[in-house]
């Protein structure tokens, strides 16, 4: 290397820095803040390798229980219920079909009806 | 260097007093090594503070008989080297996109005109190749020393030497010319 550049480090070895006076307590302050900041989370604890397959299978759950919330599970009246229906006496509904339970003098109507079809 | 191990001890339990002693024990030493990268005193005090809060977050992975001051060394060479990744990074960018009178600017003014160059041709190289030399010649490091400061095997440091000498040679030969 040459005398120039030797010169040139000789002279960097004098360029230093020393701590001010209230280095110190800046430190600390920094320090005390920090860990206000870093009192950890849940997601903090995963490894981040982890986080993105962790936010997809959280995706599809929330997806999965908002279709099992939102969308009914069975129709109210399928579409073979229906045309059964169309065909059933009204005594042959109430036994079959889970209609509400007609009132007295209806279902006294029905039995004596009945017998005569 | 001489210092207490029970200070160590005391800091990772998360003693106050003992974390400030360790601040104002180690303080000179980060402040030395990060002066060797940075020009400004602000650079040098910000970057201090974070290789100490960083000291902090991983305190408890030193063993008390460990090395501590080589911790540390290796800690504030680390944060200076993101740094001047960064730096370099942006100044790149500065001088391809941005404009050129922002680019000269960069240049320390004030300097004999050959230390200028020399500190030109040494910021213009990469800080794997940079912060090994810088802890060579002006730091005067052993190779085994960088090797353990920097994380890297001591063939590798006389690699990198060798690269930033011839560099540095090559870049300051052209100036001349």
């Amino acid at each position: 290397m040459n005398s120039d550049l030797n010169n040139f480090f000789k002279e960097e070895q004098k360029h230093v820095f020393e701590p001010g006076p209230y280095f110190t307590q800046r430190v600390m302050a920094q320090l005390a803040s920090a860990k206000e900041q870093l009192t950890p989370s849940v997601w903090d604890v995963l490894p981040s390798a982890i986080r993105p397959i962790m936010a997809v299978a959280l995706v599809v759950l929330f997806g999965v229980l908002a279709v099992q919330i939102l969308v009914p599970v069975e129709p109210v009246r399928g579409a073979i219920e229906a045309y059964n229906r169309q065909d059933l006496s009204p005594s042959e509904q109430l036994l079959l079909v889970d209609a509400p339970s007609p009132e007295g003098a209806e279902i006294e109507e029905i039995l004596i009806l009945e017998p005569m079809q | 260097m001489n210092f207490d191990r029970e200070l160590i001890v005391r800091a990772q339990a998360g003693d106050r007093e003992a974390q400030e002693s360790l601040v104002r024990a180690f303080s000179p030493m980060v402040f030395r090594l990060i002066s060797r990268f940075f020009r400004s005193r602000e650079d040098v005090e910000d970057l201090a503070q974070d290789v100490f809060v960083k000291m902090f977050g991983r305190i408890d992975q030193v063993r008390p008989d460990e090395n501590f001051p080589g911790w540390l060394q290796r800690v504030t060479v680390n944060t200076c080297y993101d740094e001047l990744r960064k730096t370099r990074r942006r100044r790149l960018a500065l001088e391809t996109y941005g404009p050129h009178e922002i680019a000269e600017r960069t240049v320390q003014p004030k300097e004999p005109e050959d230390f200028g160059k020399a500190r030109q041709a040494l910021q213009a190289l990469d800080p794997k190749l940079r912060i090994p030399l810088i802890l060579k010649e002006v730091e005067e490091m052993s190779v085994e020393e960088i090797a353990k400061t920097m994380g890297i095997t001591q063939t590798n440091v006389k690699v990198r030497l060798f690269r930033a000498r011839k560099k540095l040679a090559a870049s300051l030969g052209s100036t001349k010319k």
